[in-house]
C-alpha cells in the first residue's frame, strides 16, 4: 500500500506537471488573456477541464467506483480566501499550478512565489495567522444549513443538474476553433482534455491509498513545508503528486528545448513575494486554491469551491484593473504624444 | 529597421504583453517595434494578440533556446 501509493502520486504527478507544461496551463493566464486581450483559449482549456472531469467523477461516483470528499463551504472564508488569493495570483503572476509549472521551467520569480506560498499556508495553518483562519471558519454559514454541493442547495439530483451543465459547457466550446501556438504548445482541446483525465486519475489514484479527493495543492505544499520548517510527517499521495508535477515540468520544458533560467528585474521578485505569500494565506483560509477548488471542487460541485473560485476571479480582475487595465488606458489616452 | 526596440528576457506575464502593447500603440502606422521574449507563452500572446488586433508579425526568429525576436508591425 506505502509503495502503490507513493507510486501512484508520483505518476499523476508526472503527468500533470507534463500536461501544465504543454498546455502552459494556468487559471491565472486564461482569467487575464480575456481581461487584457480578449483571448478566451486558456479560459476554454479550464473550462473543458472542469467539464472532462465533472462528467468523469460524476459517472464513477454514481457507479459506486469513487467515493468522494467535497470541500466544505465556509463562506467568509471561502470570500477573503479567494480574494486574497485572486490578488496573489495576478502580483505573482501565476495560479498554484502556473506557479509549480514555471518552477520546473527555470523562472525564478515562481519558486520565490511558491516559497512564499508554501510559508504562507503554514503561517496560516498553524502559526501566527491562525486566529484569521479559525475566526472567519467559525463566524460564518457553513454547510450544515444550507448543504455542501450545488445539488444540495438546490435540493436536485446530481442527475438532474450535470447533464444540462455539461450540454451548456459543451456547446459553447465545441462552437470554438481552434488556437495555434507558435511556440509548439498544445491546443487547448488537448490540454483541456489531458488535465481533465489527469484530475480523473487523481481522484481514482488518491482514493485506492484512502485519500479521497482529487488533484490538490495547497495540502500537499503544507505538508512539504511543514516537514521542512520541523514538523515531519511521513510522504503521501499528495506530497508525491507535487514532486511529480515539479519533475514532469521540469522534463517537458527539458525535452522541448524551453528550459531556462529566467531572472527578472527586482521589484518583480518582490513582487513574486507578496503574491505568493498572499496566495498562501489565501489558500489556506479558504481551504483550497485554484486546483483544490477551482479544478477538483467544482467536479464535486462544491459550494464552497463555486464561491472560492468567484472570488478569486473577483480579486483577479480588481488586481488587474488596477495593474494593467488602468495604466494603460492612461497611457493610451493620457501620455502625450 | 525597427523604430523601435525593447527586451523582455526574464520579465514575468504579463510585462511582455502590456510593455508591447503600451510600445505599438505609441508608433505611428507601419513603423515597426522589435521586442526580444525568452518565455514561450509571451511569443504566444504577443502574436496572438497582434494578429488578433490587425497588426503585422513581420517575423519571429528563434535567437537560441527559448529565445525569440519578434517584430510587428502597427496597422
Amino acid at each position: 500500500m506505502t509503495t502503490f501509493t507513493l507510486i501512484s502520486g508520483l505518476i499523476v504527478g508526472l503527468a500533470f506537471g507534463y500536461a501544465l507544461q504543454r498546455g502552459r496551463f494556468c487559471t491565472n493566464t486564461g482569467f487575464r488573456d480575456i481581461l487584457l486581450s480578449g483571448d478566451s483559449t486558456l479560459f476554454r482549456a479550464w473550462a473543458l477541464a472542469v467539464l472532462v472531469q465533472l462528467v468523469g467523477v460524476t459517472l464513477l461516483h454514481a457507479m459506486g467506483a469513487l467515493p468522494i470528499t467535497v470541500p466544505p463551504l465556509w463562506l467568509g472564508a471561502n470570500v477573503v480566501g479567494g480574494l486574497a488569493f485572486g490578488v496573489g495570483m495576478v502580483l505573482a503572476g501565476g495560479c498554484s499550478s502556473g506557479t509549480c509549472y514555471r518552477v520546473g521551467e527555470g523562472l525564478a520569480g515562481s519558486l520565490l512565489a511558491l516559497i512564499a506560498f508554501g510559508l504562507g499556508v503554514v503561517v496560516t495553518d498553524h502559526g501566527i495567522l491562525l486566529p484569521l483562519e479559525r475566526g472567519l471558519r467559525a463566524a460564518t454559514v457553513s454547510d450544515t444549513r444550507i448543504g455542501a454541493t450545488l445539488p444540495e442547495f438546490l435540493h436536485l439530483p446530481t442527475w438532474v443538474l450535470v447533464p444540462p451543465l455539461a450540454l451548456v459547457t459543451g456547446a459553447w466550446l465545441w462552437r470554438s476553433g481552434v488556437t495555434r501556438y507558435r511556440s509548439g504548445g498544445w491546443p487547448w482541446q488537448v490540454s483541456g482534455t489531458a488535465l481533465g483525465l489527469v484530475g480523473v486519475a487523481g481522484w481514482l489514484s488518491s482514493a485506492a491509498t484512502g485519500r479521497d479527493f482529487g488533484l490538490s495543492m495547497t495540502g500537499p505544499l503544507r505538508t512539504w513545508f511543514a516537514s521542512l520548517l520541523g514538523t515531519p510527517s511521513a510522504l503521501d499521495w499528495g506530497s508525491l503528486l507535487i514532486a511529480g508535477l515539479l519533475a514532469g515540468s521540469f522534463l517537458s520544458a527539458l525535452i522541448h528545448g524551453e528550459l531556462r533560467w529566467r531572472v527578472p528585474k527586482g521589484q518583480r521578485l518582490l513582487q513574486s513575494l507578496v503574491g505568493g505569500s498572499l496566495m498562501g494565506v489565501g489558500a489556506q483560509v479558504a481551504g483550497g486554491c485554484t486546483i483544490g477548488h477551482s479544478l477538483t471542487g467544482l467536479s464535486v460541485l462544491s459550494l464552497g469551491s463555486i464561491v472560492t473560485t468567484a472570488f478569486i476571479l473577483f480579486g483577479a480582475w480588481g488586481a488587474g484593473y488596477f495593474m494593467f487595465i488602468r495604466p494603460m488606458r492612461r497611457a493610451m489616452h493620457g501620455a502625450p504624444s | 529597421m525597427a523604430a523601435q526596440t525593447i527586451d523582455m528576457r526574464g520579465e514575468i506575464c504579463p510585462y511582455p504583453l502590456f510593455e508591447t502593447r503600451k510600445h505599438l500603440e505609441a508608433l505611428g502606422s507601419g513603423e515597426e517595434l522589435e521586442v526580444y521574449v525568452d518565455y514561450p507563452l509571451a511569443l504566444d500572446n504577443i502574436t496572438r494578440w497582434a494578429e488578433n488586433n490587425g497588426h503585422t508579425v513581420v517575423e519571429v526568429v528563434e535567437e537560441g533556446d527559448s529565445e525569440w525576436r519578434i517584430v510587428l508591425r502597427k496597422s
